[in-house]
Order: C-alpha cells, then structure tokens, then sequence
C-alpha cells in the first residue's frame, strides 16, 4: 500500500461540500490543490497533510475533526452502505 | 510545502541537491501530486538500479573482458545515485538502510544478482572463476571499504541528527 493511501478510510469531505453548495472544482482552487487532489480525498484514496486538511475544513466551513474525525468516518460509512 | 523548507537551515549537501532536483519547482507545492511523484521516482530508482545490474551481469558473461569498463562505469552510475538517494536521506534523519526496510525477500534476489555479478567480473577478469587470487583480495577489500564508509557516513550522520535534536 503506497504513501499517499488513506487505507480506505471513509470522511465528510463529499457531505461537507455539497451542504457547502461548492463544486469540486471550486474546492479544490479555493484550498490550492488539483481537483484530483479533492477526488481522492473525497474517496478516501488519500490522507491530505494537516495544512491541506486546515485549509479544505476552513472552506468548508467545517473543522478538521467534523470532516476526518471518527463520527464523519462512520457517517460517510453509513451514507456509502446505504447507496 | 516541500520537504527542504525554505526557512529552515540546510547544509550545502541537501540545498545542491534541492537545486539538481528542482524542487523549488510549483508542481512539488501541490501535496499529491508531489506525493505520487515520489513514489513514482522511487520505483523508477529501483527499475534503473534493477536493469543496471541485470545489464552488467549479463554483459560480463557474454561479452566477457571487452565487457568490463562499461560494466564498471554502469555500477559507478548506480553507485552514484543511491548514495546520493541515501545520503539525502541521511540529512534530513530518514535511515532508510534500517533493518525493517531491508525485507530477506527483497534482499535475497539482490544478492544472488550481486553474486553472478561479481562471479562473472572475475572470470572476465582473469579467465577463471577463483583463479587469481588477487583480483579475489582486491573485491573483498572494495567490500569492505564501501562497508567501511557506510558505516562511518550513517555514523557521522546520526551523531549530525542527534546534536541538531538536542
């Protein structure tokens, strides 16, 4: 398993934006990254550094524990398994 | 933000290399992408390193003594290279030659490779195998100066991480 692996862990980051009204695109200037960058967040594929996690959580509106925390990660779950 | 932080302090070793390995450059200020990147130069490393010493052993063994200042100068490549991969690792206090990385599976291959290798240098050498004893004291003694220099840069560089922790 690579570096950049979030070991399929789940998060608020796909919630958090669409309550936002923000597009991944927009996210993704906004927080100075790629928009593949925010894809693979959202997904889980990869683990965003403490300052990227910062910067997605202030445009978000959100903090870091309510986007990565133990309760987005069981939300996200839920919301996948009921999919 | 890249490794080499600009406000921090670095010996002349790690602020030439930043300058060979443009990492200054934007593309490394985006954390994914320079995270991918990394990990696609690491494999790139070990498929250079890989098809190098494939090559040269393959090429003493073939081509024999005709073969072997080309042989030499492709272990000089490689040699180069991961010294400086570890040594810039060193600096800024990742010990990548730790027993952890170094997997028996991984290692095995390695040294059966370095093995045919050294095996087929010394029959391009001298025509056999073991049959001149010098060329098999001059081999053992580049062993043990590379291992002796090993051994004293991971020293220096872990005496160097150590002051500059405390």
């Amino acid at each position: 398993m690579g570096r950049t692996s979030a070991t399929g862990r789940t998060n608020g980051v796909r919630r958090a934006r669409l309550l936002a009204e923000l597009t991944q695109a927009e996210l993704a200037s906004s927080a100075g990254v790629t928009r593949q960058t925010i894809v693979a967040v959202e997904a889980g594929d990869y683990a965003p550094s403490v300052y990227l996690a910062l910067a997605i959580a202030d445009r978000l509106h959100s903090s870091v524990e309510e986007l990565f925390g133990e309760k987005a990660t069981t939300i996200a779950a839920d919301a996948r398994e009921g999919m | 933000m890249n490794t080499v932080d600009a406000n921090r302090s670095h010996n002349w070793f790690v602020r030439a290399a930043a300058v060979i390995g443009d990492l200054s450059n934007p593309f490394y200020g985006e954390e994914r992408q320079r995270d991918v990147w990394n990990e696609a130069s690491a494999v790139a490393l070990q498929v250079l390193i890989w098809l190098h010493l494939l090559t040269a052993t393959a090429a003493v063994w073939i081509v024999g003594a005709d073969a072997l200042p080309y042989v030499y100068a492709l272990l000089a490549m490689i040699g180069i290279a991961g010294w400086i991969a570890i040594l810039y690792s060193w600096s800024l206090g990742v010990h990548v030659e730790e027993r952890k990385r170094l997997s028996p599976r991984r290692l095995a291959p390695a040294l059966v490779l370095a093995v045919l290798l050294a095996a087929g240098m010394l029959r391009a050498q001298t025509g056999h195998v073991f049959g001149d004893w010098s060329a098999v004291a001059g081999m053992i003694t580049g062993v043990a100066a590379v291992l002796a220099v090993f051994t004293t840069a991971r020293w220096y560089a872990r005496r160097r991480a150590g002051a500059s922790a405390s």
